[in-house]
C-alpha cells in the first residue's frame, strides 16, 4: 500500500497564481523520500496540504489508502506528523517538558508513561537539562532539537521533516539524522524529508525534485544526480561524494560513479595497492 | 578599526529562578576588514554574543567596542541608532526581523528610519533585490506570506540596504537552495574584498567556514573554546572532533581514508590535490 498518493494537486494562496500545479507521486509505505527544490518550489506548500492544514485547489490526496477530506482529516492525523520548516510554529505547551507532553496526550498516552517518554525523547536529541525552559526562549538549534522530540514521542506512521535540521550544529545534525534513519529502518515509519542537503538526499531512497510548483524528476539519488546541470539551473546541487567519485571516474581511478563518502572509500580499499 | 570584547557576560532573566548565564567571560580582538566565523555547538552562545554587537543585547558584566562605540552594563548606548547603521545584523529567525505589510516596505524601513527620502529609499530597495536573488515582482507582497528561503532573502537584503560597516550575520544561508546560498556567499565575500567590509558569519556550514572566511572562533558552553586563522583550524582535524564538531566533508573522506590506511597529509584541503594524492596509492597507478 502507498503511503502518500498524490495526484492533479493544484493549490494557490491568492486563488490567482498556481503555486503547486499538477503534481503527482506516490510513496510506498516504509520509504524514506526526500523532496528538493529551489526556494518558493512549493515543498513547504505540500506539506501543509499532506497534513490538512489547506484543502488542495484541485487533485487527490490519499493517506495510507484513505481519501484526505473534511471528514477525515482528525482521524489521519494521527497518522501523519509534521516537523515544521520554522520550530516556533509547532510549540504548545510552555515548558519544553509540556511541549512534549501535549502531543503524547493528544495521542491517548496514559498519564503514567509519559514521563518515561518525555525524559527518552528529551535525552535522545540532548535536551534533557531544558525540560523546564520555555520552548520560545531557547537557540535556534535547541529549537529545533525540542521539535523533533515531540515527533520521536509520538513514531506516527508517516513522518514529514521540513528543513528540521538546519540550525543544527553538523554533529548534532548527524546524530539527529541517525535518529530519523532508525525511525525508517527499525520502525518501518514512512519518512518525508524536505531538505536542502543533499548528502541528506544521497541516504534517501526515492527523490521528488519540484520546481515552480511542478514535479519535475523523481527517482533513485543516483537517478536524480545524473541530471548534474539540470540541477544546478534548478538551484540545486550533487553531493560532495559524488564530485569526488565523478573526478575519480575521470582519471579512471574507479569505474562506477557513487554517492556516499562510505561508498568512496569501500571502492577505494578494494583498489588500494598492498605495497 | 578592530573590535574588542573583554571579560564578557551574558545572564538571561538574571536574578529570576531561570536565570541562565549563556555567555562566560568572552575575550576577543575581532579584526576590522576580515571575515571572521563563529562556531559552536547549539547553544553556545553564538546568537547571544553577536546580539551584543549592535546593542540589541546589554553585557551583564564586561565591555564591548565596536566602530567608536562602547558597550558597557547598565549604561544607556548614546545614539545607537548610528551604531545600528554602522554595524547590521541579520538575525538567525529571519521572521524576527519582517514587520511591515510590503517587501518594499519592509527593506525601505531602514534606510527612511535613517532620513532617507522615501523615493531614494525605494530607488534603493530596486537595487538591492536583484542581489539576494528576488525581483521586482516581490516589492508589493506581504513578507509574511513568503516561503522560508525567500523570507531569509528579505531579511537580508533588509539589512544590506543600510550599507553598513559591519556586517553581523547569524546563519545567513540556512534554508537557502544550495546555489543560492553559494551566491549569497558569494556577495558578502564582494562585499568584504571590494568595500572592506569587516565580516561575521555566525555559521554550521564547514564548507563555507573552511572556503570563505579568514578567522575562526570557537564557542563552548559560553567560552571562547579556540581562535585560529581558517588553515590552521582545519589542517587539526583532531580538534574539531574534541570539540564535537563535524568537519567538512573533504576533511572527513580525509579522515576515513586515513584509518584505512591511505598516506594522506593534514595540509590538503581541495578536491584535486586529495585525489592526485590517492591516485598514486591504488592499483595500475602508482
Ligand atoms: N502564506 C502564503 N501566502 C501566499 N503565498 C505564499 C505563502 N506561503 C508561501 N507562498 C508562496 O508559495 C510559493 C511556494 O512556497 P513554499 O513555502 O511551498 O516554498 P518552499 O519550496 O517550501 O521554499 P523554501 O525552500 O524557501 O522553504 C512561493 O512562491 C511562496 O512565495
Ligand atoms: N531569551 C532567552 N532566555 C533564556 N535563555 C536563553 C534565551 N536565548 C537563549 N538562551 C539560552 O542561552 C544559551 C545560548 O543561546 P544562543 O541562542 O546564544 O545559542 P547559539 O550558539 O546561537 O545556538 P544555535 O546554534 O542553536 O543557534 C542556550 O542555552 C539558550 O537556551
Ligand atoms: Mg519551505
Ligand atoms: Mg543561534
Amino acid at each position: 500500500m502507498d503511503a502518500i498518493k498524490v495526484s492533479g494537486l493544484s493549490f494557490s494562496y491568492d486563488g490567482k497564481k498556481d503555486v503547486l500545479s499538477d503534481v503527482a507521486f506516490s510513496i510506498p509505505k516504509g520509504c524514506y523520500t526526500t523532496i528538493i527544490g529551489h526556494n518558493g518550489s512549493g515543498k513547504s506548500t505540500i506539506a501543509k496540504l499532506l497534513i490538512g492544514l489547506m484543502s488542495p485547489k484541485q487533485g487527490s490526496i490519499e493517506i495510507l489508502g484513505q481519501s484526505l477530506n473534511e471528514e477525515s482529516v482528525y482521524k489521519l492525523r494521527d497518522h501523519v506528523g509534521i516537523v515544521f520548516q520554522n520550530p516556533d510554529n509547532q510549540f504548545i505547551g510552555s515548558t519544553v517538558a509540556d511541549d512534549i507532553a501535549f502531543g503524547l496526550e493528544n495521542h491517548c498516552v496514559p498519564q503514567e508513561q509519559m514521563q518515561d517518554i518525555i525524559e527518552d525523547v528529551a535525552g535522545r536529541v540532548g535536551m534533557l537539562d531544558f525540560l523546564n525552559s520555555e520552548p520560545t526562549k531557547l537557540s535556534g538549534g535547541q529549537k529545533q532539537r525540542v521539535a523533533i522530540a515531540g515527533i520521536l514521542a509520538i513514531e506516527p506512521e508517516i513522518i514529514i521533516f521540513d528543513e528540521s535540521t538546519s540550525m543544527l550544529d553538523p554533529q548534532g545534525k548527524a546524530s539527529i539524522n541517525e535518529q530519523i534513519q532508525k525511525l525508517h529502518s527499525e520502525k518501518d515509519r514512512t519518512i518525508l524529508s524536505i531538505t536542502h542537503d543533499m548528502e541528506e538526499v544521497a541516504q534517501s531512497e526515492y527523490v521528488i525534485v519540484l520546481k515552480d510548483g511542478h514535479v519535475v524528476l523523481t527517482g533513485t539519488p543516483m537517478e536524480i544526480f545524473a541530471h548534474e546541470k539540470e540541477l544546478a539551473s534548478m538551484m540545486l546541487d550533487i553531493p560532495f561524494a559524488l564530485k569526488v567519485s565523478k573526478e575519480l571516474t575521470k582519471e579512471k581511478i574507479t569505474n562506477q560513479e557513487v554517492c556516499t563518502l562510505e561508498e568512496v572509500v569501500n571502492q577505494l580499499c578494494q583498489l588500494k595497492s598492498t605495497i | 578599526m578592530s573590535i574588542e570584547i573583554n571579560h564578557l557576560e551574558h545572564t538571561y532573566n538574571a536574578g529570576t529562578p531561570f536565570s541562565h548565564q549563556a555567555l562566560k567571560g568572552i575575550d576577543l580582538s575581532i579584526p576590522e576588514g576580515k571575515v571572521t566565523a563563529i562556531i559552536g555547538q547549539t547553544g553556545s552562545g553564538k546568537s547571544t554574543l553577536v546580539q551584543h554587537l549592535n546593542g540589541l543585547l546589554i553585557p551583564s558584566a564586561g565591555t564591548l567596542d565596536i566602530c567608536g562605540f562602547h558597550i558597557q552594563p547598565l549604561l544607556k548606548i548614546k545614539d545607537i541608532k548610528q551604531l545600528r547603521k554602522e554595524v547590521g545584523l541579520v538575525f538567525q529567525f529571519p521572521e524576527y526581523q519582517l514587520f511591515e505589510e510590503t517587501i518594499e516596505k519592509d527593506i525601505a524601513f531602514g534606510p527612511k528610519n535613517f532620513g532617507i527620502e522615501e523615493e531614494k529609499a525605494n530607488e534603493l530597495v530596486r537595487k538591492i533585490l536583484p542581489m539576494v536573488g528576488l525581483d521586482e515582482s516581490y516589492l508589493q507582497r506581504s513578507p509574511f506570506e513568503l516561503s522560508g528561503g525567500q523570507k531569509r532573502r528579505v531579511a537580508i537584503a533588509g539589512i544590506l540596504v543600510l550599507d553598513p560597516q559591519v556586517l553581523v550575520l547569524d546563519e545567513p544561508t540556512a534554508g537557502l537552495d544550495p546555489q543560492g546560498a553559494k551566491e549569497m556567499m558569494t556577495l558578502f565575500m564582494d562585499l568584504n574584498k571590494k568595500q572592506g567590509k569587516t565580516i561575521l558569519l555566525v555559521s554550521h556550514d564547514m564548507e563555507h567556514v573552511m572556503r570563505y572566511c579568514d578567522h575562526v572562533i570557537v564557542l563552548d558552553h559560553g567560552k571562547v573554546l579556540q581562535e585560529n586563522d581558517v588553515r590552521t583550524f582545519f589542517e587539526h582535524p583532531e580538534w574539531m572532533i574534541e570539540v564535537g564538531i563535524n568537519p567538512p566533508a573533504i576533511i572527513r573522506l580525509k579522515m576515513m581514508l586515513q584509518e584505512k590506511g591511505f598516506k594522506i597529509p593534514d595540509s590538503i584541503l581541495d578536491m584535486p590535490s586529495l585525489v592526485e594524492c590517492i591516485k598514486g596509492q591504488v592499483n595500475g597507478h602508482e
